[in-house]
């Protein structure tokens, strides 16, 4: 018996992959949340 | 040699910080020295908004959402000067807080004729720096047309909700991600950068990508 491991149906991803946050990033860099806890 | 790096970025046409952060992007991209493949995204700030909403962002932002007139002063005084270093001369009395969602029906309406990025340009200048309205579809067509869209079939898209799924599939997918704030960059589909960040983030996260795919070619493929 032989077990088929990269059936690329089976295997095919069903949500996005996560998004890895770069380290050097800057948090208190400017963006917009629509008036909420970012301000604008 | 390898495939030009894709860029995705969501991004809202009222965002201050979409625009500064457009321009720190682009200088980060000049400072790497590659072509990038720029595809932008739709994210609604402000789905609430009637479109012809008879208020300024100040009164937006105070009586809608709640934050103090002397905060948001203070608030839109600092983006502003931060615009201004970058070259964006930002006139907060003239903006026409509205709704922007035809303004992403047209930017997927701009990319399907691949003008995605003049659109963009366009709208955002339209908005912080000229005065102009981005919620109505004839003013919006307008603008179309000034970057060589057909306007009578920017004005039919718009009026028949044309690309109005593909906004809102971006939405969804911007929530799939996490994204709570924009701009959001994702390079390569994997790395992301929340904020107008300065450009030398931009043109590592770039380089740091071009690096890991030349680690994983193919002696042939290096020598091709």
């Amino acid at each position: 018996m032989s077990l088929n491991t990269t059936d690329p149906v089976t295997e095919a991803p069903t949500t996005p992959r996560p998004i890895i946050q770069l380290l050097e990033q800057d948090d208190t860099a400017g963006g917009c949340c629509g008036g909420g806890s970012c301000g604008i | 040699m390898s495939e030009t790096i894709k860029v995705d970025i969501w991004s809202d046409v009222q965002c201050p910080w979409c625009y500064i952060g457009k321009r720190k992007f682009e200088a980060g991209v000049a400072a790497f020295g590659d072509e990038v493949e720029v595809e932008y995204h739709s994210f609604e700030l402000a789905p609430d908004t009637p479109v012809d909403f008879a208020g300024s962002p100040i009164d937006y932002l105070s009586e809608r959402k709640g934050i103090p007139v002397p905060q948001v002063l203070e608030m839109l005084e600092r983006v502003t000067g931060i615009a201004e270093s970058v070259g964006l001369h930002y006139d907060y009395d003239s903006v026409h807080q509205t709704n922007t969602i035809k303004a992403h029906e047209l930017l997927h309406y701009a990319k399907a004729h691949g003008l995605q990025l003049q659109m963009k340009e366009s709208l955002l200048k339209a908005y912080f720096v000229d005065g102009g309205h981005v919620g109505r579809i004839e003013d919006l067509a307008d603008l179309a047309a000034a970057i060589g869209l057909d306007r009578a079939d920017v004005v039919r898209s718009l009026t028949e909700n044309e690309y109005l799924a593909a906004v809102k599939a971006d939405v969804a997918q911007a929530t799939e991600y996490g994204i709570q704030g924009v701009p959001f960059f994702v390079i390569d589909g994997k790395y992301g950068i929340s904020g107008a960040q300065d450009p030398d983030t931009f043109a590592q996260a770039l380089r740091q990508v071009r690096g890991e795919r030349a680690a994983t070619l193919t002696p042939e493929e290096t020598t091709a």
